[in-house]
């Protein structure tokens, strides 16, 4: 094993760097028409269904979403734990409270021959829970993807690019276990993941990508969470600039991971750091948030948001749980992603289902 | 003695034309300075609080407020207010809480607690925010509309306004008009803002709170369309007599003081209305001169008790950045 600093070489970086240079060349604007508000989902055509319907073998099914745990008073329920899903610090916890629930038909107050619960649901679309970004979620220089200007995203809803516009996406989803294919339960917080990783892990499944594919990339980081929900928001291991090159050179539509950035990300980093961090850290009883120091792999990494989804039209999926397909060791699978149709928004929480 | 609406003529509607020319004409840009964020509070002074505590007869407290609750008025397009149980006595009736090995010896300890969401503006009682409203790219002060953002307002944000506290006059307009609730299309004019303040044996003066009792909130419960239709309101020449008189803040149980139907810029929805186009007072009292709207309050129990004057407390919410907040206004008379 490597310490850090020491797995960069300078080979590494060098190629890397190249890679971050080619991808950031590379744009898909026009390439659907001029007025697309799907991007990549057009690479999920009817042969990708098909490809993925013919991964079909046992109908086994498995969900790939995070659970949602809604905060609230459940500290002082004894019944119900009050640890939470991955969530990055500073962002606000879903909110889950009931309009109706047993405990009014204990105080009897109503007919209890037939009662109904309710519940209201409030969701941070991104950084607490599974979810999909849409094409309106990433600008650079005032431009969406397709070139749309970012003042078409208001306080109100996205006028173009919102998750509406992906629907539903069914086509072949390939899992890469990097965390396996190190050796590892959990990838080192400074993993940086390139090309040869890919290839050599897909090789050992036999898989090959192709167009309109969704990849899924498990590093084991949820694992991290329940250890240390500070340390979960800091240094985390990532798909490098190399790997996403390769993706998007053999057209594939989606990529999903279990990380919450995909790409390389450093949450100690206090520009990264969100205003509310400092209560989050607080209440998970860790006295401060040290910087690890400078993110080595920024000199090579690339941003995969502007890349990727603003350049590129391709969907990321993060914060998925990958460990019980991982477990499965189920490798290809049909891949199903029904976004919540929200008007305007910027991605959905969304609970992806494996069909091996 | 009865006192009509005054019906709008060619003749009144031409002068109102003309007084809120006047009244837009107005400004206190500067006035306390370049970078003033109070506006209008800086007119209450010692003088206004001791006018206010002298005010003080009875020691009865009145709060202002409407209930914030499924049944109280509240505008168009906005979300209700809603109150959210975290915790609650079905829970330990259920046998789904357990407090009781909380360490306080033999005797159990329970707890209810919530969370709420509450539609500021047109939603309950709330105070505007200097940052509300703007008119090209200035709010008050000439700071610039771009201050404000999804992340809330970086100037003029209600947390500026900690708190008021001063005279407050009640113009029971209601009763002015001998009536238990306004007609929909009562316009205040400054002949009646005068004619009422006489009555009552009141003047306004520089740094008070004016409240304007129209009665409205009673039409919500039986007919909330009603309610959003059309309402009594605070005329150009009333807001334009209230603004020479030196008012730091002026309120009303309508919406909008000038109440609906009356505003410059109509919504689609807004019903043709004799007095459309007349005032549009959060432009000139609001953004021009700094004086803040209190909206939506309950005026019911102060004018069932005559109180036309008293000590007013006005204490938002000190919600950073937010261009508004609900606010319970507590009065002393």
């Amino acid at each position: 094993m490597t310490a850090v600093g020491e797995r960069y070489d300078r080979e590494l970086r060098q190629r890397e760097a190249a890679a971050r240079d080619k991808l950031r060349t590379m744009s898909n604007w026009g390439r659907w028409g001029d007025d697309d508000e799907r991007g990549a989902a057009n690479l999920v055509d009817a042969a990708a269904s098909r490809r993925g319907l013919a991964a079909v073998k046992t109908a086994a099914v498995y969900p790939l979403g995070s659970e949602i745990r809604g905060a609230g008073m459940g500290m002082y329920h004894s019944t119900r734990p009050n640890a939470t899903a991955p969530k990055l610090l500073g962002v606000a916890q879903p909110l889950h409270y009931f309009r109706a629930d047993g405990g009014d038909a204990a105080l009897g107050l109503v007919n209890q021959a037939r009662h109904l619960a309710e519940d209201t649901v409030m969701i941070p679309v991104q950084g607490a829970t599974s979810h999909i970004d849409s094409l309106a979620h990433v600008s650079v220089n005032g431009e969406l993807y397709n070139g749309q200007p970012s003042s078409v995203v208001k306080s109100y809803g996205a006028l173009k690019l919102g998750i509406e516009n992906v629907a539903a996406l069914i086509t072949r989803g390939v899992l890469l276990d990097l965390a396996r294919f190190r050796g590892k339960d959990v990838c080192d917080a400074d993993d940086y993941i390139t090309a040869d990783d890919l290839r050599a892990c897909a090789a050992e499944s036999g898989i090959e990508f192709a167009p309109g594919d969704a990849v899924l990339i498990r590093t084991g980081w949820p694992k991290v969470f329940a250890e240390d929900p500070v340390r979960y928001s800091t240094r985390q291991p990532g798909l490098g600039s190399s790997a996403a090159l390769l993706l998007a050179e053999r057209d594939v539509a989606l990529v999903g991971s279990d990380n919450s950035e995909i790409e390389p990300y450093d949450g100690s980093d206090p520009e990264v750091m969100r205003p509310g961090a400092r209560h989050d850290i607080y209440l998970a009883h860790a006295s401060s948030l040290e910087p690890i120091g400078s993110d080595p792999r920024r000199e090579f990494a690339t941003d995969l948001h502007e890349t990727l989804v603003r350049n590129l039209g391709m969907y990321l999926v993060e914060m998925l749980d990958l460990e019980q397909i991982a477990t499965a060791r189920v490798t290809e699978f049909l891949f199903i992603l029904a976004p919540l149709l929200i008007r305007g928004a910027t991605g959905s929480p969304v609970n992806p289902l494996a069909v091996a | 003695m009865i006192r009509p609406i005054t019906s709008i003529t060619p003749e009144v509607r031409a002068s109102e034309e003309e007084a809120e020319r006047e009244l837009l004409s107005l400004s206190n840009w500067g006035r306390w300075g370049e970078d003033d964020e109070l506006g209008a509070l800086n007119l209450v002074d010692l003088a206004a609080v001791q006018r206010g505590m002298a005010a003080v007869k009875t020691g009865k407290v009145y709060s202002l407020s409407q209930l914030i609750g499924p049944t109280s008025p509240r505008g168009e397009a906005r979300p209700p207010n809603q109150l959210f149980m975290a915790i609650d006595g079905g829970d330990f009736a259920s046998g789904s809480g357990n407090f009781q090995s909380a360490g306080r010896g033999a005797a159990p300890f329970r707890v209810g607690d919530e969370a709420m969401f509450l539609t500021t503006h047109n939603g309950t009682t709330h105070l505007d925010a200097l940052s509300h409203y703007w008119v090209d790219d200035e709010m008050y002060n000439g700071f610039s509309g771009k201050t404000v953002s999804s992340a809330g307002a970086s100037k003029l944000g209600i947390e500026n306004m900690a708190g008021m506290f001063t005279r407050a006059v009640l113009l029971d307009m209601a009763r002015y008009r001998g009536v238990e609730i306004c007609d929909p299309w009562d316009y205040f004019t400054a002949e009646d803002v005068a004619g009422c303040c006489e009555a009552e044996g009141v003047t306004v003066q520089s740094g008070d709170a004016v409240l304007i009792h129209t009665g409205w909130p009673e039409v919500y419960e039986a007919d909330p369309v009603k309610y959003r239709y059309a309402q009594p309101g605070l005329g150009s020449s009333g807001a334009l007599f209230l603004v020479k008189a030196g008012m730091a803040l002026v309120g009303a149980d309508n919406t909008g003081i000038h109440g609906y139907g009356a505003r410059k810029y109509p919504l689609p929805s807004d019903p043709p209305n004799p007095k459309a186009g007349l005032a549009d007072l959060h432009v000139s009292l609001l953004r021009n001169l700094g004086i803040y709207m209190l909206e939506m309050m309950d005026l019911a129990r102060l004018a069932a008790d005559a109180a036309f004057e008293s000590l007013l407390a006005v204490a938002p919410l000190l919600v950073k950045g937010a261009t508004g907040a609900p606010v319970n206004p507590i009065a002393v008379a």
